[in-house]
């Protein structure tokens, strides 16, 4: 049995080299989906040839490396522990100590902390951020990728860094926007996701406009526009229903700095009707069920 | 000022403006502004721009905020690394100083000029003064501006308005369904209908229908040299490869043989008077679980019922005002209604 639905597969695989958005609201959470890329990623039985990403880096600011191992379990069946054993996945936290740094540092100096990330203790492939400065988590996530197994490129989820912008008041969504592209120049990292938020309270101006409203939507709008696909999850417009979770979009970009050569035939001059199901907009209408399973149906197809 | 063209020279004529527009002829637009939003972004016009500026072995200077895998072809000048406008500066002229035409692209104008504080005037004395040759911004208009922190902006205009005051061109790009669905709304005197994030919908990001496969549509502004604007609505289809002759040794891209940007009103969906727009308008009726159209047998029935005013009709007026109507069991007269 396919750890992920058919319907599905066309929204976890993306476009190699690319960035990715994920948006989603407080009503409808992504990490089931965040699970799905995990596991096309990590999943022992992916084509060998595929140049696809094999490897995930995970940094998560808002949720502890204990949420996603059992989330992970119970929806894919992977064991993350087991991974991270064989180098193919690594968790940076930015939860547990990102606020403690001051405390537990301050005998030996803050003067070293931002050059030297803090060793991993305890089994490999778990890191903790303890500052909030952008270095010291660009220096965390480089020691991270740099400990993971070379063979083949690797997958970054960034999970919610735009926790960073409520917490330091100083960082502009362009100083975000940098750390994502700084990231994507590694040659080991092949795809960056990043997962935001999109509820309208973070980034609709309310009057007068607050400052951290105007800098969620940028960042939101920023990384949208450099992103080659916008997959963005939300509730059913219509309101609550039992047999439906929420609405999953996603929309292409296939113009991009890298293909400005690749033309189409004057044959498929409408590319993206023949195009595949992967370079389409589409969406579709999912419900998470109590055992993590996920089933991804049409809109009008939702009864069994 | 008169304007002596008929349609079909009128029409050549915008077409040429706008070909010169995308084949960077010199002097042509020296500063053109790029509008673009998630529902359709700039990226085909630019591509188009390159592609054509490529060919005719002009170079290609990208000011990079948003991407960093960029096509060979292309000198990048990194913004997003780079710390400060001074930097960005000086790797623009360092990257245009060896060519004797460029075009420089920034793909984000916000970044350049508020974050890191390039003055737009400096910049344009650079590449247009200075090199001669073609600057070309890109303005997200559905970002918001960040009010400084001191409050000394207040009153200044905002960047937007002074991108347009010094642009030579304004191009404004829209996806092509959503144009057709903005028509189809307005030839029925609905309310335009709003894609994407204008909707306010709770987690909407981009259209469905953003960035439309078929091509883009491109409202012009250009301004000429005598200060008279002119206007037009362009449609710029995707480009396929037998639109360019065999490149040249040593060049990345072949020459265009014919040009196929046109106006958006010869686009045949666009003209077509019953264009439906994807956004719902043409399809007017309620949406409803039941049937509201009549079957035969009730067009009928209905047909054969004699209303009575027919009555009335036939027999001339001569009775007045007369009241057809006959009492029912459940009516029950009543003489005093003229009494009150």
């Amino acid at each position: 049995m396919p750890r992920i639905p058919v319907q599905l597969a066309p929204f976890v695989r993306a476009p190699n080299e690319a960035l990715l958005l994920l948006t989603s609201t407080l009503d409808a959470s992504a990490s089931w989906l965040l699970c799905r890329f995990l596991c096309d990623a990590l999943s022992p039985d992916r084509d060998e040839q595929q140049k696809d990403a094999k490897k995930v880096l995970l940094v998560s600011w808002l949720r502890d490396y204990d949420f996603w191992k059992q989330e992970v379990r119970k929806s894919t069946g992977l064991d993350l522990g087991g991974l991270r054993a064989q180098r193919k996945f690594a968790f940076v936290d930015g939860l547990s100590a990102l606020f403690l740094a001051d405390e537990v540092e301050k005998p030996r100096g803050l003067q070293q902390l931002p050059a030297r990330p803090i060793p991993a203790k305890g089994p490999p492939g778990l890191h903790t951020l303890s500052s909030t400065s952008l270095d010291h988590a660009s220096a965390t996530i480089t020691a991270a990728l740099d400990a993971l197994d070379p063979s083949s490129s690797t997958l970054v989820i960034l999970d919610n860094p735009d926790i960073l912008l409520a917490a330091v008041p100083a960082l502009a969504p362009s100083d975000l926007t940098s750390f994502f592209l700084t990231l994507h120049t590694r040659p080991s990292v092949s795809q960056v996701l990043v997962h935001l938020q999109s509820d309208l309270a973070l980034r609709t101006p309310s009057v007068p406009p607050q400052p951290l409203q105007i800098a969620q939507q940028n960042l939101l709008v920023k990384t949208a526009h450099m992103s080659a696909k916008v997959l963005g999850i939300r509730l059913l417009d219509t309101g609550v229903a039992r047999d439906v979770s929420g609405v999953l979009r996603a929309t292409v970009h296939k113009d991009s700095w890298t293909n400005i050569g690749t033309l189409g035939q004057m044959g498929d001059g409408r590319r993206g009707d023949a195009g595949l199901l992967e370079e389409k907009s589409l969406e579709v209408l999912y419900k998470v069920q109590g055992d993590g399973g996920v089933r991804v149906f049409e809109r009008g197809a939702a009864t069994v | 000022m008169s304007r002596p063209f008929n349609e079909l020279q009128a029409q050549r004529h915008a077409i040429h403006l706008m070909s010169n527009l995308l084949s960077i002829r010199t002097n042509t637009s020296p500063f053109t502004l790029v509008l673009d939003d998630l529902n359709q972004r700039a990226m085909p016009f630019l591509q188009e721009m390159v592609i054509r500026g490529l060919s005719r072995n002009v170079k290609v200077i990208l000011v990079s905020f948003e991407g960093t895998r960029i096509h060979p072809a292309v000198r990048q000048v990194p913004g997003w690394s780079a710390r400060t406008g001074r930097e960005i500066l000086k790797g623009v002229e360092q990257a245009m100083s060896d060519h004797k035409e460029s075009l420089v692209i920034i793909d984000n104008m916000y970044d350049t000029v508020v974050m890191k504080g390039i003055d737009i005037t400096e910049l344009f004395n650079l590449v247009v003064l200075k090199f001669a040759s073609t600057l070309v911004g890109v303005y997200h208009t559905d970002m918001f501006v960040q009010p400084s922190a001191s409050g000394t902006d207040a009153y200044a205009p905002q960047l937007l308005e002074i991108l347009k005051y010094l642009a030579t061109s304004i191009i404004t790009c829209r996806s092509l369904s959503h144009v057709l669905a903005a028509k189809a709304a307005r030839e029925r005197s609905l309310p335009e209908p709003t894609f994407g994030m204008a909707t306010g919908a709770e987690g909407i990001v981009q259209d469905l229908n953003a960035n439309d496969p078929r091509g883009i549509v491109l409202e012009a502004e250009f301004r000429r040299k005598s200060g008279r604007p002119e206007s037009e609505t362009y449609f710029l289809r995707r480009a396929v490869t037998t639109d360019y002759h065999q490149p040249l040794q040593g060049r990345p891209f072949g020459t265009l043989k014919q040009e196929f940007v046109t106006l958006l009103r010869q686009h045949p969906a666009y003209s077509n008077t019953t264009a439906t727009g994807v956004g719902g308008a043409a399809g007017n009726e309620m949406e409803t679980s039941f049937n509201l159209a009549l079957t035969d047998k009730q067009k009928a029935a209905r047909e054969n019922v004699v209303l009575p005013y027919f009555d009335a009709q036939k027999q001339e007026g001569g009775e007045g005002g007369r009241i057809l109507y006959d009492m029912g069991e459940e009516d029950d007269f009543d003489e005093e209604e003229d009494e009150i």
